[in-house]
């Protein structure tokens, strides 16, 4: 894996990617040349209407999907040039997960989901490990508990102490809030926030909510597989949910 | 840590597999006990024998099996036996007279006849085995004998000693806890053919192997030595524990537990990976390579392996002595058969089963591991069920196999030809099972019917073929199994009953009381009450350059006295023409030079000989051997009956005698058949559950959306009901239909196998439909069980709690 000194303040530069999938005998184009770059601790949403092409941005941003053309860099290193074990490796060292639902694996406890990715790497994580990063999202007590004795958003707060626990450069979330009541919607946000605020880590976030949008430092609008508008400052913050409500009507309705 | 979280986490979906493979491994386990424990061990009349030597193989009998050994000449053997004796290290060495022997009571025949083990010794050999004189002692003079207690006659009482060619008169002299019946020894060297087996017992302390060596010395390079416990090697020879059918049935289980563990096992944890895929996509987006999925998957295994193999073998030990107490009592085991070995062979079922299981999860742990991961974030990832090419190319391959199987069963001999029927059939129907996830939604498309059920029904089809195929799958395997086994067995007794009449000459047979021959002396009242001559085979053979001929003394076609009868097979191989004068050596071991004539063989002959010789010039040559049987026309069977009494013998019908024979073969052949069907039986049941209920729980969503969008309950359930009794119908129809190609082919093969003075055999296919009837109703009355006891119990919840349920 290399790393360049250029590369270092963007975490995640995705160059003209295009990515087909089949679809009975079309093929739809999800990717269609887009381009976009992260700077490293910083909280991206990305925003668009269905099939333009988001959740496939942050899949391969994340290494869980591969682009047909086109250059992804993650933390300095280049995706392209990874065989699928290397980006295995390249997934549980550099990048946590959080998805919209089914993030924990029944069998295991929370505190034993919370350490897999490290167990699967054979690092030394142990249970003061796990019950550091479950602190870390208020869920140290229910530690022994199994996916199905918690709530949709006490399941959420594991994935993000999962995604914590290996202190990833990079968190990508699809929909994290997609399933949750207001409440811990904000709850999971603010636990997405500070890492970003407290541990400095890179967040990217693909939402339909401009809630969630309102609490990023950057918000991107994808249509037709492209970026099709960015907006907000780095690290500035300053958003609303009305202002990108309607700035995102204005995009669906041309 | 995470294979054993999720094996506990998912015990019940293993269930099934960890049933079947218990199940499997304790059969296993148990044939394997049963199978140590009658592996042959010394002899015990050779037990305090530290050497036994015979002469080197010379070929094999009829059978086809039993070894026929040269044969030493008696001063020959005596000389040896006294050199080995002579030597350091040796305490006694024997040259062994073994004869046919019948000791009556009047006109009751002494002895347990179970075993067959009438074998008549020289005093001599006492020494050589392991029993302890109960009562008595030796016997001095031509006047005595030595009876085993399990005659139940005392010291003093008196016998008639029968042997081939004489009829003795003789006192109990002692009584030991043996088989043998012993006499002294120079009624031993009259009544015996030759010397067969030289035994030497080493001095107190000397090395048996150097003993060993010693007698190889002695004897040269064309004996065959055996020390220790090589010495079993003669149990096989004596014929104490070599039942053929037992061995079968044994091996035949082995078999049928190792197959059903691989599939079972394979099945069950095939679908798992179907059903589980979204788990394994979460553990590869998190970070597990897929290497580490697989280890994962088939560290499963392993455990799973381990649990049923452990709970298998400890049903084993208790599950080999019930077997083997009902092999015994259906005369499949030598009677004193009893649980010799234990550790060993429970430990390799156990190693068979662990691996089994982790042979039966490679194939599914590599689908795991090309799980993608983002297959994690569909919710219900429609995967698309194309049929991959490999199926279609075993199913050809399987199919091809099948074709060609049938084309052999045509043409090879009737036990060959059963082999090949069978395995057409297995060939035939694995093709159509590796195939199925290709034409089952076709089949099911043709299902008629407008309502939404009928259309739910094709639909559900054209997206779970796999589902489908392994629900169709036990149908098939049992359809396929049954037609086949059942249908040959009775195809070939019918043929069997039909043809098989007039191979033995004669109205009447004359047999011994005790399963055993006819003393020459039962012959000579035959021939006295027969009208013309008697049709009688006294089994014997000759050696031409070392190499043993099968031959037989014949009174009825015997050959002119002093002469031979050659088969054209038996001129051609040794090179002899009409009227030539041959050498050859006696069954005694004297040499001798006869003129040979060359003719076929009649039928009943060509089975049994490769040269024929008279009664009179084969009982010079081989005074020990009791006759087989006489075929004959009776002129007063009532009187002959009276005076075969005292000679062991008595007289049968032929048709009866051939019913009876008939009669035993099919029992079992039934037998087995049947074993193997129960066997299937229940494979098909813990599968089917598996199978369905695995499929029912990981389609609960959709059922659920059926009851929310209306559906009635009843409707629910029928759907699944409907598809898997459609698919155990589809499974039956499959497999009846690809056993016939086999069974007709063996009505071809068959036809050539009778007397072929009379043409080739008309021989039909016979299917036992009363049998199959049951069977096929019970297959789909499992099918449809299987299918309703899971949606039952789903939808016993609400609607709205199944749909709203997590996954």
């Amino acid at each position: 894996m290399n790393t360049t000194p250029d590369t270092a303040r963007d975490a995640i530069r995705i160059h003209a990617a295009v990515k087909h999938h089949a679809a009975g005998a079309r093929r739809v184009a999800a990717l269609d040349g887009a381009s976009l770059n992260v700077r490293e601790g910083t909280f991206t949403a990305i925003m668009g209407p269905s099939g333009s092409g988001k959740s496939t941005l942050l899949h391969c941003a994340a290494g869980l999907d591969r682009p047909d053309r086109g250059s992804i860099t993650v933390d300095g290193v280049d995706l392209g040039a990874l065989d699928e074990r290397e980006l295995t490796e390249f997934r549980r060292e550099r990048v946590g997960f959080v998805f919209q639902s089914y993030n924990l694996l029944d069998a295991l406890t929370a505190a034993q989901n919370t350490l897999l990715p490290a167990r699967l790497a054979g690092a030394h994580a142990g249970r003061r490990d796990a019950l550091d990063a479950l602190d870390l999202v208020g869920l140290r007590d229910r530690a022994d508990h199994r996916p199905h004795q918690l709530s949709g958003g006490e399941q959420q707060r594991v994935a993000i102490a999962r995604a914590l626990l290996a202190r990833p450069p990079v968190i990508c979330a699809d929909e994290p809030t997609g399933a949750l009541d207001l409440a811990r919607g904000r709850q999971v946000l603010d636990h997405l926030r500070a890492a970003v605020d407290v541990h400095g880590r890179t967040v990217l976030v693909v939402t339909h909510d401009p809630a969630v949008a309102a609490r990023a430092d950057r918000v991107v609008f994808m249509a037709d597989g492209r970026i099709a508008d960015a907006f907000g400052a780095d690290g500035a913050g300053g958003l609303t949910a009305e202002g990108i409500a309607v700035r995102m009507a204005g995009l669906e309705a041309t | 840590m995470i294979a054993f979280a999720m094996v506990r986490h998912r015990l019940r979906a293993v269930l099934g597999g960890l049933v079947s493979l218990a199940l499997a491994v304790a059969l296993l386990s148990a044939s394997a006990i049963v199978i140590a424990s009658s592996l042959p061990t010394v002899p015990p009349r050779y037990e305090r024998a530290d050497v036994l030597a015979v002469p080197e193989a010379a070929g094999t009998r009829s059978d086809g099996v039993t070894v026929a050994r040269a044969v030493w000449t008696r001063d020959e053997a005596d000389a040896m036996a006294e050199e080995i004796a002579a030597s350091d290290g040796v305490a006694a060495a024997v040259a062994e007279r073994r004869f046919d022997v019948r000791v009556m009571d009047g006109e009751r025949v002494l002895g347990d006849a179970a075993d067959g083990a009438f074998d008549g010794a020289g005093w001599a050999s006492f020494g050589l085995g392991g029993s302890r004189m109960l009562d008595g002692g030796a016997p001095s003079g031509a006047d005595q004998v030595v009876l085993p207690a399990s005659y139940g006659r005392s010291v003093g009482d008196r016998v008639t000693v029968l042997t081939a060619g004489a009829e003795r008169p003789m006192t109990v002299s002692g009584v030991t806890g043996g088989e043998d019946v012993l006499v002294s020894d120079a009624v031993a060297d009259a009544a015996a053919t030759g010397v067969s087996l030289i035994g030497a017992v080493s001095a107190p302390g000397a090395d048996t192997a150097a003993a060993g060596e010693l007698v190889q010395g002695v004897l040269g390079p064309g004996a065959e030595v055996f020390t220790g416990a090589d010495r079993s090697a003669m149990e096989a020879e004596s014929g104490g524990s070599g039942n053929w059918a037992g061995q079968q049935l044994l091996a035949l289980l082995g078999v049928l537990a190792v197959f059903v563990s691989v599939f079972a096992v394979g099945t069950a944890f095939a679908f798992q990976v179907a059903v589980r895929r979204r788990e394994l996509a979460l553990l590869r987006a998190v970070g597990a390579s897929p290497g580490q999925v697989r280890r994962m998957l088939l560290g499963e295994a392993a455990l799973v392996g381990i649990a049923a193999s452990l709970a298998g073998a400890a049903l084993g030990a208790p599950g080999a002595v019930l077997l083997g107490e009902w092999m015994v009592g259906h005369e499949l085991l030598s009677s004193s058969w009893e649980v010799r070995s234990v550790a060993v062979p429970v430990a390799v079922a156990v190693l068979i089963g662990v691996a089994t299981a982790v042979a039966g999860v490679l194939g599914a742990s590599r689908r795991a591991a090309a799980v993608a991961p983002l297959e994690a974030l569909r919710p219900e990832a429609p995967r698309s069920e194309t049929v991959p090419r490999w199926r279609l190319w075993a199913a050809g391959a399987a199919a091809l196999a099948g074709a060609a199987l049938a084309a052999a069963t045509t043409r090879g001999d009737t036990g060959e030809a059963i082999g090949f029927a069978l395995g057409s059939s297995l060939a035939l129907a694995a093709a159509s099972a590796v195939a199925a996830p290709a034409y089952l939604p076709r089949l099911f498309a043709l299902v008629p019917g407008r309502s939404p059920l009928a259309e739910l029904l094709r639909a559900e089809a054209a997206a779970g073929a796999r589902r489908l195929a392994a629900t169709m799958l036990p149908a098939l395997l049992i359809s396929a199994l049954a037609v086949t086994v059942l249908g040959l067995t009775d195809t070939f007794g019918a043929a069997v009953d039909e043809h098989s009449r007039g191979e033995i000459p004669g109205e009447a047979m004359v047999m011994g009381e005790d399963g055993g021959g006819l003393t020459d002396a039962a012959l000579d009242r035959t021939r006295e009450h027969a009208e013309g001559e008697v049709f009688s085979r006294l089994s014997t053979g000759v050696y031409v350059d070392g190499r043993w001929v099968e031959s037989v003394g014949l009174r009825r076609d015997a050959p002119p006295e002093g002469t031979v009868w050659a088969s054209p097979a038996t001129a051609a191989r040794f090179g002899w023409r009409e009227g030539d004068t041959v050498e050859l050596t006696w069954r005694d071991g004297t040499a001798g030079r006869v003129p040979v004539t060359i003719g076929p063989f009649p039928p009943e002959l060509e089975l049994w000989a490769e040269l024929a010789l008279s009664h009179d010039l084969a009982r010079e040559h081989d005074p020990g051997t009791f006759t087989i049987a006489a075929g004959f026309d009776p002129v007063d069977a009532e009187a002959l009956s009276s005076a075969l009494a005292d000679q062991g013998a008595r007289v049968e019908a032929t048709a009866q005698v051939i019913d009876d024979g008939i009669a035993e073969e099919l029992r079992l052949m039934r037998m087995f058949a049947w074993i193997i069907l129960a066997l299937s039986l229940g494979y098909a049941v813990v599968s089917l559950a598996d199978t369905l209920s695995l499929a029912t729980s990981a389609r609960r969503r959709d059922i659920a959306l059926l009851r929310v969008n209306g559906v009635h309950r009843w409707q629910a359930a029928a759907l699944p009901a409907a598809e898997s009794g459609l698919a155990a119908a589809a499974g039956l129809v499959l497999g009846t239909l690809l056993s016939l190609p086999g069974l007709f082919a063996l009505t071809v093969g068959l036809r050539d196998d009778f007397d072929p003075r009379r043409g080739p055999a008309e021989v039909s296919v016979h299917l036992p439909w009363a049998e199959l009837g049951p069977l096929f109703a019970a297959c789909l009355a499992i099918g449809l069980l299987a299918a309703l006891v899971p949606a039952a119990r789903t939808l016993r919840r609400t609607p709205a709690s199944m749909a709203a349920e997590r996954e």
